[in-house]
């Protein structure tokens, strides 16, 4: 049971995001329509060069014709993916998967959501006809479990875990605060954020990701012909996912203070990439921040802080913008919020600017590896996805 | 006009068919501190702005009836190769793998206790917040599921809880019955 990885074999030559938050003047085909012209521009070619498509979204339509009706393609492949909040960056490891095999030489990963319409709070699913016994716990309620959980196995005060978490809320509003593509482009006092009505358990409203509209793509070929198309391509050294088994929804053993899949997910990952110490070889990292603990908990998955330890390095301001491990540089869900087919596209979008140094006053210096990272489901029943790119 | 009587005579064999809660045991449990705005809006005689979140869907017959056992009497399965229990039942193992070797096995009186819990204050309920944990089982099995007759300042990680069949929600105007976990009588 392994991945054999297509390290090196794949690049990104052109990239497009628009801009996230309620977007009521554009519904989902003109946000699929900008994102997918920006990118093409970038990597300076016609629409009409890409040979194949995958499109990622949850609930903004169905089929493959959500994005070619949009465009009016003639006769391309379009593919429709869903894999909960990894649905954006589904549509980038299959788009990979497609150039590194030969089947294609140029393809578009692209996904968008469009959230703000139906008016509701929060992310809603739906459901195949049921016999009406599942949990009716809302997202925030189900990340809320991690909080107690961790506090208690790593005897922090409850006090103490919530200045941390408002800590990593502060952080990612700061970063948001410089990224003009982003939902919410203010800096929120820490006090605020401690303060806000709460939502679930620990958690207040600050302590939860936005609900915005949005769409991002990607144009991927082969490594060998990445320069016919950008000076400056990044390439694809890992790719990694996994559909988790649920174990921890039935197992006594799970403790709420980890995401198994996302350890499993970093470490093949970094297994492609040759990475073996991520604390030290990743230069930055655009994670799934859904809610503040989930921030946290992914920090000692993912081998940035050791167990127990990654309180202590967000309260040292390791993981933010000019640290030395930046965590969501360009806001993250938090500031972006999370259209759910664009969220991992976007986070890619972070790392195309930030490797080539086009991310502005968010630049970091000289990043070499980063790492993009989604999960959707609930702790302890979920999927995770992570990629390490570079140049 | 016709008319049906009907005589029944109890046996000595009642004993053996009492149910394992008496009709005083539950009303010991009563609850009379009820307010009356609350008590009129769980009838559904007061209205009341829900939140701005999709209505609950009705329950569909087939998968109900395919989970009867489950839904009605809280019936889960362990594994005959391992011994791991799962709730809702399962045809494949969380632990080992095996296929078609779990076993029915009720727990719906089995003592279970609070693993971790939340207060949600933006799930539908008729009275917010929804108190929800994770319930774990003496002798093994796991589920998330609302409490209920609590609390909320009462909740804390250890708390012994029993389950019990309430209605959940009416959608489409069907009751959903299914089980919530009530601190231990």
């Amino acid at each position: 049971m392994a991945s054999n990885g297509i390290c090196d074999r794949v690049a990104i030559v052109g990239m497009g995001c628009t801009a996230f938050g309620e977007r009521w003047d554009k519904g989902a085909n003109d946000l699929l329509i900008d994102a997918a012209t920006d990118a093409c521009a970038s990597a300076r070619i016609e629409s009409d060069q890409i040979d194949a498509y995958w499109l990622g979204t949850m609930t903004s339509g169905t089929s493959g014709m959500l994005l070619s009706e949009a465009l009016k393609l003639e006769n391309k492949p379009v593919t429709r993916l869903e894999n909960m909040c990894a649905t954006g960056s589904e549509a980038i490891r299959n788009a990979a998967y497609a150039v590194a095999s030969g089947a294609y030489d140029l393809v578009m990963a692209i996904g968008v959501e469009k959230l703000k319409d139906s008016g509701y709070m929060g992310l809603t699913g739906s459901s195949p006809p049921n016999d009406g016994t599942g949990a009716t716990m809302t997202a925030p309620a189900t990340f809320s479990l991690l909080a107690p959980a961790y506090a208690a196995k790593y005897g922090v005060d409850e006090a103490e875990l919530k200045d941390v978490l408002s800590r990593i809320a502060w952080k990612n509003h700061v970063n948001g605060a410089k990224n003009p593509k982003a939902q919410f482009r203010r800096e929120v006092p820490i006090e605020k954020i401690k303060a806000s009505p709460a939502i679930a358990g620990m958690l207040g409203i600050f302590d939860c990701s936005g609900v915005s509209d949005g769409s991002a793509a990607a144009i991927l070929c082969r490594a060998e012909d990445a320069h016919k198309y950008t000076d400056q391509p990044i390439f694809i050294k890992g790719l990694a996912f996994t559909s988790g088994n649920a174990d921890g929804y039935y197992s006594q053993d799970y403790d709420f203070t980890t995401f198994p899949e996302v350890v499993a997910t970093s470490r093949e990952a970094y297994q492609q990439a040759g990475i073996s110490n991520p604390r030290a070889d990743v230069s930055m990292a655009e994670v799934h921040d859904c809610f503040t603990p989930t921030e946290l908990v992914l920090m000692e998955d993912m081998g940035f802080s050791e167990r127990g330890e990654g309180w202590k390095d967000v309260m040292a301001g390791r993981f933010d913008g000019d640290g030395p491990q930046p965590v969501n540089p360009d806001g993250g869900l938090k500031s972006f919020g999370h259209p759910i087919g664009a969220s991992g596209l976007r986070m890619m979008f972070e790392m195309w600017l930030q490797l080539r140094g086009e991310a502005g006053e968010r630049q970091i210096a000289n990043p070499k590896l980063g790492l993009t990272h989604n999960l959707g489901g609930m702790p302890g029943r979920c999927v995770s996805f992570v990629s390490i790119v570079g140049k | 006009m016709a008319l049906d009587a009907l005589v029944l005579e109890v046996t000595e064999n009642i004993e053996a068919a009492r149910p394992s809660r008496s009709v005083d045991y539950w009303r010991a449990s009563k609850c009379d501190d009820l307010p009356y705005n609350n008590y009129l809006k769980w009838r559904g005689i007061l209205p009341f702005e829900p939140p701005r979140r999709p209505d609950p869907s009705r329950p569909a017959a087939p998968p109900a009836r395919r989970s009867e056992r489950w839904k009605m009497a809280f019936v889960g399965s362990r594994c005959t190769a391992c011994e791991a229990v799962h709730l809702p039942p399962q045809r494949a193992c969380a632990k080992c793998g095996a296929i078609d070797q779990l076993q029915s096995e009720s727990l719906s009186t089995t003592p279970c206790k609070v693993a971790t819990y939340t207060l949600d204050h933006l799930a539908y309920s008729l009275q917010p917040p929804v108190v929800a944990a994770v319930v774990d089982f003496e002798g093994g099995g796991r589920t998330a599921c609302q409490l209920t007759d609590v609390n909320p300042d009462e909740v804390k990680i250890g708390l012994e809880l029993e389950m019990s069949f309430r209605r959940l929600y009416t959608a489409e105007g069907v009751h959903n019955y299914f089980w919530k976990a009530r601190p231990h009588r």
